[in-house]
Parts: C-alpha cells; sequence; structure tokens
C-alpha cells in the first residue's frame, strides 16, 4: 500500500521539485535569503528546465503515452508564467515551446517503446504457454 | 489589448483546454473518485483554468500509472 502510494506520488513530487528549483531564484528575492542568491538561479533557465526530463521520461515509462502529454502539459503550464511576467531574456516563449515539444516527443517515444517492450513479453510468455505454431494468436491449429 | 496579451491569453487557453480535455476523459472513465461525486471535480477541472487540472491531477494521481488503477472498468485500462 505504502508503496504503490510513493509510486502514485512521485510524479507530482518530482515535479513540484522541479518548479521549487525553476523558480528557486524568485523566491530568494521574495522571501529575502541573501545567503543562497547565486548567479546560477538568475541567468538563462535552459538548463534549469532540463530538470522537467526527469518527470517527463519517468511519466512516460510508467504511465505510457497518455502519462508523457499529461507531464508534458503540466510542465508547460509550469515555464509559463517565466516566460509571461519573469524573464528578461530574449524569445522565452519561443525557448519554452521548444524545449516542451522535444520534451514532449522524447516522453512519447519512451511511452510508445514500453508498450512495445510489454507487448514482445507478453507475446513470449503466451508462446511459452503454447510452444506450437497456431495457437496463439487466433487459437486455431495450422 | 496589444496581440502580446491576445498570444497570452491564447496559448495558456490551449494549454488549459488540452489538459482539462485528459483530465475529463479520465473522470468520465472512472467508477470512484474522490469525494464521490464527478460533478463538482468536472467544475472545477472546466472553469479553473490550469488549476482545477493539476487539483485533479494532485488528488488522482493514478491517472499516471494505468498498471494499477483499481478504479476504472477493465475496457478503459488498455494501454493509450
Amino acid at each position: 500500500m505504502k508503496k504503490r502510494l510513493t509510486k502514485c506520488f512521485a510524479v507530482p513530487i518530482m515535479l513540484a521539485v522541479c518548479s521549487l528549483f525553476y523558480y528557486f531564484g524568485e523566491l530568494i528575492d521574495w522571501a529575502a535569503w541573501d545567503a543562497l542568491r547565486r548567479d546560477f538561479f538568475y541567468g538563462i533557465h535552459d538548463v534549469h528546465r532540463l530538470l522537467f526530463l526527469v518527470p517527463i521520461v519517468y511519466a512516460a515509462y510508467c504511465g505510457r503515452v497518455r502519462g508523457a502529454v499529461i507531464v508534458t502539459l503540466v510542465a508547460f503550464l509550469i515555464f509559463l508564467p517565466r516566460a509571461f511576467f519573469v524573464s528578461p531574456y530574449p524569445d522565452a516563449l519561443l525557448r519554452m515551446g521548444l524545449f516542451t515539444v522535444f520534451a514532449g516527443v522524447l516522453g512519447v517515444l519512451v511511452g510508445q517503446l514500453r508498450n512495445e517492450c510489454e507487448r514482445r513479453q507478453d507475446l513470449e510468455r503466451r508462446l511459452a504457454e503454447h510452444p506450437h505454431p497456431g495457437t496463439v494468436a487466433g487459437g486455431r491449429h495450422e | 489589448m496589444s496581440s502580446d496579451w491576445l498570444l497570452r491569453i491564447v496559448l495558456f487557453s490551449v494549454i488549459h483546454w488540452a489538459l482539462a480535455g485528459l483530465m475529463m476523459t479520465d473522470l468520465l472513465a472512472r467508477r470512484r473518485v474522490l469525494g464521490g461525486r464527478k460533478t463538482p471535480w468536472l467544475a472545477l477541472v472546466m472553469l479553473v483554468p490550469g488549476f482545477g487540472s493539476l487539483a485533479y491531477l494532485l488528488f488522482h494521481p493514478d491517472i499516471l500509472h494505468p498498471d494499477h488503477d483499481a478504479d476504472r472498468p477493465r475496457a478503459g485500462r488498455d494501454r493509450r
């Protein structure tokens, strides 16, 4: 039960941690944590965005194509406030959009690969159970 | 209204409705939801842009784990 609960909440927790890291510079400004102020948190956030690949690929592995699409859309939703209101750098929306498209495609491909792996495993198992040819798909002996 | 703001609103709307569509599909296929009634969740997902879908996702995280989804009828549990 505990393991299942942990597995279910893994993606939301990952997204929360990534979001915290993504907006950590703004959080430092808001909370006035001057001891934590580093240039890294105030530069172009292309590197910070890469961290979102972890939940996207994990969701694709667990939730297949639908999981990948959902987490990619949620990640884009998290990126939007920075693109609209925070980022002083040019083409913020374009960079975020490009990252989202590539991450989404990667996630969908991982999901499809997982589906294919599972289908093969299922076929191998059925072949092992019914070793005679022709009995696997239609249940007929040819 | 400037074209910049128009672009922002349109983009946000597209993301909202894409997410809401996915959440509503899951909501309609699900047997049980948190709280027992589907209508408030449907209203939340549709009427609260972005955050409604995030709240639904937070309270029904098994949407991302179809292997372990016991609340769904068998036909709806197929790989997508």
